[in-house]
């Protein structure tokens, strides 16, 4: 395996884990906007109880993929900075207005009347739902322009070809795709975290959103035949089968289990499902970071630069995932332990 | 400079246009951002510890 591939390998991974941990909380806040019924208050308590202290360091794997990309391949991130600057920016209001917003909301205004503690509440936690919706959104569209061919680089000047690639149908649709992931995987999360009517409420949640997400899916195919053979093409070669049967099979094994009530399984195979989506997504992506002018070798940094990425990178890890691991153990272990006892 | 005697930082700019509205855009919600948390800060602060809350957290 070449550097180049290796290091794009390692960039993919990073992103499937920042798709699997971080779009749950974009889904929480997804369905925080949507929090409706009887139990409002209640399901908006549990989505802010799952996410609490951990969800702002899942931004780290993001953070990870931009180092790994302009360390790496600098001059694709030279023109995704230049080709997708709008949408990467909004990304950027979506994640700080997200974060802020979820940190106020949960303070309380003491010398405030109630009313207007009511009102900030409500208008900080508007921010985090709208914010929530928006920014898994956006990802999915920059996704679309890089796999479409809409998003030029021709002697270094990147150029958009029919339209803002980022607003293209196709990138549309994945951008919608994304945000019912997000939605789905949140729910089934949420699932396995609540008891009794609210975790009822989740599983009609993870039922609406993984019908969006099968419907999404469907529409997708000949909208790619049409717009993105190239693509398609690639998603149908020897290579991807096993990567595309296994994310068949995890999202009707997910949608069967919820049916069933069979939640943990849901969950996990909820899991595989995205794994597999993006994971098929980079093989059919590949050897493009932007599709078809921008490939790992023509974009790459010196091998000595790449060489030396891989090299830090056990060592960077060995931070990491032991802290990121005590994170968790620290604070989700108590939703953890009683289902260990059942 | 970008990096010393390599990039001048007019050289590293982006060639879209907008940089000043969105530098001055994201200033400003920072700065939005940042005065509305020393109110919220402002209000959970109890103020300074009294000699007699010194005395009972001592006891």
């Amino acid at each position: 395996m070449s550097l180049e591939a290796a290091v794009a390998g390692v960039a993919l991974i990073a992103m499937i884990t920042y798709a699997v941990l971080a779009g749950a909380d974009f889904g929480g806040g997804v369905w925080d906007l949507f929090a409706s019924g009887p139990r409002r208050d209640d399901q908006r308590a549990a989505i802010a109880k799952a996410m609490g202290p951990v969800w702002e360091a899942n931004h780290v794997w993001l953070v990870f993929v931009i180092v790994l990309l302009f360390s790496g391949f600098p001059i694709a991130f030279n023109a995704l900075s230049i080709g997708l600057f709008v949408p990467f920016h909004l990304v950027l209001l979506g994640i700080i207005l997200r974060g802020a917003a979820f940190v106020f909301r949960s303070y309380s205004l003491r010398a405030a009347s109630l009313q207007v503690q009511q009102v900030f509440t409500r208008r900080w936690g508007y921010v985090f739902g709208v914010a929530s919706v928006i920014t898994p959104l956006l990802l999915g569209m920059c996704l679309g322009a890089v796999s479409s061919g809409n998003l030029r680089v021709i002697s270094g000047q990147v150029r958009f070809e029919g339209g803002i690639p980022w607003l293209a149908p196709i990138s549309l649709v994945i951008a919608a795709l994304a945000l019912a992931l997000c939605a789905y995987l949140a729910a089934t999360y949420l699932i396995l975290e609540t008891s009794g009517a609210l975790r009822e409420d989740f599983r009609r949640r993870a039922l609406y959103a993984g019908t969006a997400v099968v419907a999404l899916a469907v529409l997708m195919l000949p909208l790619l035949a049409v717009e993105a053979p190239h693509l398609l093409g690639d998603l149908f070669q020897p290579r991807a089968w096993p990567v595309l049967a296994i994310g068949v099979v995890s999202a009707l094994v997910s949608g069967w289990a919820l049916w069933q009530r069979r939640f943990q399984l849901a969950r996990v195979s909820a899991v595989i499902q995205i794994v597999a989506l993006l994971g098929g997504w980079g093989l059919a992506q590949y050897p493009y970071i932007i599709y078809p002018d921008i490939t790992l070798t023509n974009s790459a940094a010196s091998q000595g630069t790449l060489a030396f990425l891989m090299i830090s990178l056990p060592f960077g890890l060995a931070l990491l995932i032991p802290s990121l691991y005590l994170l968790f153990r620290v604070f989700k272990a108590g939703t953890l332990e009683p289902e260990r006892g059942r | 400079m970008v990096t010393y005697q390599i990039m001048r930082t007019s050289q590293g700019v982006t060639p879209l246009g907008g940089v000043g509205f969105t530098f001055f855009g994201f200033s400003l919600i920072y700065t939005a951002l940042g005065v509305t948390l020393i109110f919220l800060l402002r209000g959970l602060a109890t103020g300074a510890p009294t000699a007699k809350d010194e005395a009972s957290h001592v006891a």
